[in-house]
């Protein structure tokens, strides 16, 4: 995901507490458009609404055995009201992400939304609908429609690891995949951005020296690759501290360590871009098969409920 | 994307290859879980539709079709589900993995006296439920008391508990509910406190045999002793109504107020003695000195009176000897007041001779052949004929009891005092000489023998002829013929020859009237008594006073007057004594017998005038 700051302009100095609350502003868009952050408040919200509203609590520590006779039963119960509409829903919500796919892999399909937009679908479906399905199951894994129910949750995790990946591949705003050589133009882009904002020249020396300490290396490690951006923001807010301390006013601090920030990135991106492409393609042959067994499993798990009568609404 | 197919081929295998026949595989895999243990046959794809009805979920219709019992209650509208309408499924859950509970039941709230056809009350309320329904269908258990209770009466009372037990009491207790009056043995002293196992042995309450005691109780006797009845009641085992009768040993005599405890030492019944020998119980007194055969001596009438016959020893007991105690004899035996542990009866070491028990009062004078005068009937000899002095035993000798000459003499041996016949007497000490058994009452006055005046034939010493003329001095004429002796001879109180003493006095009494007369004339008339009295009679029948003065006297009136006109008695000379004597020595004067009319005016010559 390519960060929104990327085109912002640099504000002036004396605005700098409104630029700083513009980024707030910025990072909170950013989240508006985030299907991972919707996600993730939606299932929290349902699972508050089912545990708590729903007396799902109680229900589901209830034991097994005599679980059918908790009074939460008849609507919590796998082919219950409220039970078999979160495994409706829940199954629904997983049958988006087939949308992105289509929407990825058919051309007709192609002035439909944009990819990003519908990843981000994907992405909130792809939280939601498992927290659903997993209280549909009423945590009792059973026979092979718990393979299905692993399934998923592999999927969902592995999609977590499929989304690190895919951030680490510099899109376009369409969502295009960037070449190294247009990301080293970027880099150079920033350079000059910082250059340009006018700050003293030790200051200058010093985020070059931190550039260089945290560019890549040649032969770095698959784990380091991965991971070590992690790393990054704890060194540069201290760097910006630092800056602070320093005399630079708080909000062109801050723009320095983002543009730097994004730079460092950028780099490292492009040095590693080959490597997580390769990844990325055998993640998806990880991805997508466990989908279909899911997906056939569910299918007879769904059909054989229909067929002995456990239709929704005849509750 | 289809080129990953691959992937999901190998993995749905892999479930499938899992080593377990396809069908119980597939239905795992469909399986929502697995069914509860009850079920468990119906596990397996094979089986869902022996629940699942296609399209219609679970159907009362597939549950009740094995339910049966369930679908009868339905139809019936009884028990815990007498209300129901809706599927089963809406109350049982299944799936629910092998411990799943099928039914949702609350025991505690469960009413069974509305809900069931057997009300719960008294001591069933507080039963586990488990303790009935110990089967997992409740419907197993039936409202009789056999379905939960065992008969440990072993059906023999058949199955009407109700009778006698009740629910709100003990099992154990049936009082108040059955009466053993109504049954064939009631119930009465000891037996109504006996706990009912003691009679009915392993719950065995019908035929229960009671017509013997011995039915429930066990006999203690070594033998049988006949009905427990004709000793023991009951009120108790104790008893002092043993009728001994009934046993070897009848009680007779003595033994029957023996205490039972003298010979059946406690406890009693474990005490047997033998009947057979007296030693069971009695101490041989006789320190084995006689046979074992007590029977032969003695009887249960008592020691004492043992029925011993002394003919058998060489001492027959005849007469005094018969009725006389063993003790008279056999000193060595112990009085009955002795203890019996220390007394001893030693019959032995007695002769035969007399001498042997009797003291010999004799003093061996008389031998030992204390037979010839002595028999057992009477120590004391009646009769006595001595052979050898015929003529001395004749007469008055003749009925002279024995002691009247045999004496006793001071005695040097104990004898009994109250014996009739003094003892000590000395019989070979008596002579024939009269002074040996008489004494001299004349006190030697008499120098002659006995016999010139006694003789043993007459009575009481009696002399019927004594030749007082020839033998004394004074001869006895007219009237001393017929005087008694006595009237002369009279007892004194002297000296005589012997000695001094009181005897009759036969010597030296006198030949003069004045011996034995009285002078009723106080010397009047001297003591030639002889002069005007005779030996015929005192009386003077023609008494002439003789001189010649006096025949001039005696004229006239006075020839004709009687003596005691003139002699007249006076008190004068009757000095102490009873009598007034007559007064002879009166002279001629008128005066002497006449009264003097005159008073002596005429003077004293009254032949003045007058002539006699």
């Amino acid at each position: 995901m390519r960060s929104p700051s990327l085109v912002t302009m640099p504000a002036p100095a004396a605005a700098s507490a409104a630029e700083a609350l513009s980024a707030g502003a910025s990072r909170l868009k950013a989240l508006a458009r985030s299907g991972v952050a919707w996600g993730l408040l939606t299932a929290t919200g349902v699972s508050l609404w089912i545990l708590y509203g729903l007396g799902g609590l109680d229900y589901y520590e209830t034991p097994l055995g005599i679980r059918a006779y908790a009074p939460s039963h008849r609507w919590l119960r796998p082919s219950g009201p409220a039970g078999q509409s979160f495994g409706l829903v829940g199954t629904l919500m997983m049958l988006v992400p087939f949308a992105y796919m289509a929407r990825k892999r058919f051309s007709g399909l192609r002035n439909v939304g944009t990819v990003k937009g519908w990843l981000e679908v994907h992405l909130f479906c792809g939280i939601v609908g498992p927290v659903l399905v997993t209280f549909h199951t009423s945590f009792k894994f059973n026979g092979i429609i718990s393979a299905a129910y692993w399934s998923m949750v592999i999927v969902v995790l592995s999609g977590f690891a499929g989304r690190h990946l895919y951030v680490r591949i510099p899109r376009s705003l369409k969502g295009n995949e960037l070449t190294r050589a247009e990301l080293e133009r970027s880099a150079v882009a920033l350079k000059d951005e910082i250059s340009g904002m006018g700050v003293d020249a030790p200051i200058l020396t010093k985020i070059d020296a931190l550039e260089a300490q945290l560019a890549p290396t040649p032969g770095r490690s698959l784990f380091d690759a991965l991971f070590g951006e992690l790393l990054l923001a704890r060194r540069m807010r201290a760097f910006e501290r630092e800056l602070v301390e320093g005399g630079v006013p708080t909000a062109m601090s801050h723009t320095l360590v983002r543009l730097s920030v994004e730079r460092t990135l950028v780099l490292r991106r492009a040095a590693d871009l080959q490597r997580t492409k390769r990844l990325f393609q055998l993640w998806h042959v990880f991805h997508l098969p466990l989908v279909y067994l899911l997906l056939i499993i569910a299918a007879a798990h769904i059909g054989l409920a229909l067929y002995m009568g456990y239709v929704p609404f005849r509750w | 994307m289809w080129r990953h197919w691959w992937v999901a081929a190998l993995t749905l295998a892999t479930c499938l290859a899992w080593p377990r026949t396809a069908a119980a595989q597939l239905g795992a895999l469909v399986s929502p879980g697995r069914l509860a243990r009850p079920h468990a046959e119906l596990e397996g794809i094979g089986n869902c539709a022996k629940c699942h009805e296609q399209g219609r979920k679970v159907t009362a219709q597939k549950c009740l079709a094995c339910h049966q019992p369930i679908a009868d209650r339905i139809a019936r509208k009884v028990g815990v589900h007498k209300t129901v309408t809706t599927d089963c499924v809406t109350c049982h859950a299944e799936h629910a993995g092998v411990d799943g509970e099928l039914r949702p039941f609350d025991n505690r709230a469960f009413n069974h006296n509305t809900t069931t056809t057997f009300p719960l009350d008294g001591k069933h309320v507080a039963v586990q439920c488990t303790a009935c329904h110990t089967t997992r269908s409740y419907l197993a258990v039936k409202s009789t008391c056999a379905s939960c209770h065992t008969d440990t009466h072993k059906g023999t009372l058949g199955n009407s508990c109700a009778s006698c037990h009740a629910t709100d009491v003990p099992f154990k207790t049936v009082a108040g509910r059955f009466d053993h009056s109504k049954a064939s043995f009631k119930l009465a002293g000891a037996h109504a406190a006996v706990s009912c196992a003691s009679c009915h042995v392993n719950q065995t309450f019908r035929g229960v045999k009671f017509a013997a005691c011995s039915d429930c109780h066990k006999d203690p006797h070594p033998r049988s002793q006949g009905l427990c009845t004709n000793c023991h009641t009951e009120q108790s085992w104790r008893t002092r109504t043993i009728n001994h009768t009934r046993t070897a040993f009848p009680l007779l005599g003595k033994h029957e107020s023996v205490a039972c405890v003298s010979c059946h030492k406690q406890p009693a019944m474990k005490v047997k003695p033998r009947a057979d020998t007296c030693a069971a119980c009695h101490v041989d007194v006789h320190r084995g000195t006689f046979k074992q055969d007590c029977k032969s001596c003695h009887s249960e009438s008592g020691w004492s009176k043992a029925p011993f016959d002394h003919a058998t020893t060489t001492f027959q007991l005849t007469g005094k000897h018969e009725g006389l105690t063993c003790l008279k004899c056999h000193t060595s035996v112990s009085p009955t007041t002795t203890a019996a542990a220390a007394r001893v009866a030693d019959f032995r070491g007695l002769s035969s001779a007399c001498a042997t028990c009797h003291a010999d009062v004799h003093e061996a004078e008389l031998g030992a052949a204390c037979e010839s005068c002595h028999s057992t009937t009477t120590f004391r000899r009646e009769q006595y004929t001595h052979t050898r002095q015929t003529a001395f035993f004749a007469g008055q000798h003749t009925a002279v009891t024995c002691q009247s000459c045999h004496r006793p003499a001071p005695l040097s041996v104990p004898v009994r005092t109250s014996a009739p016949m003094p003892h000590g007497v000395k019989f070979k000490a008596a002579t024939t000489a009269c002074v040996s058994c008489h004494d001299d009452v004349h006190l030697g006055q008499e120098a002659s023998a006995c016999k010139t005046c006694h003789s043993i034939e007459s009575p009481r010493f009696t002399i019927p002829a004594f030749a007082h003329d020839t033998r004394t001095s004074f001869a006895l004429q007219g009237r001393h013929t017929t005087v008694a002796c006595a009237e002369c001879h009279k007892r004194e109180t002297g000296v005589f020859p012997a000695k001094t003493g009181s005897a009759v006095r036969y010597k030296g009494v006198g030949t003069e009237c004045r011996a034995c007369h009285d002078d009723v004339h106080r010397g009047q008339l001297g003591d030639r008594c002889e002069t005007c009295h005779q030996q015929v009679t005192f009386a003077l029948p023609g008494y002439k006073h003789r001189g010649s003065q006096l025949a001039s006297f005696f004229v006239g009136t006075h020839a004709a007057a009687t003596c005691a006109d003139c002699h007249k008695p006076t008190t004068a000379l009757a000095a102490g004594r009873t009598a007034s004597t007559v007064h002879y020595a009166i002279d001629r004067k008128c005066v002497s017998c006449h009264t003097d009319i005159h008073r002596g005016a005429l003077g004293p010559n009254c032949a003045t005038c007058h002539r006699p």
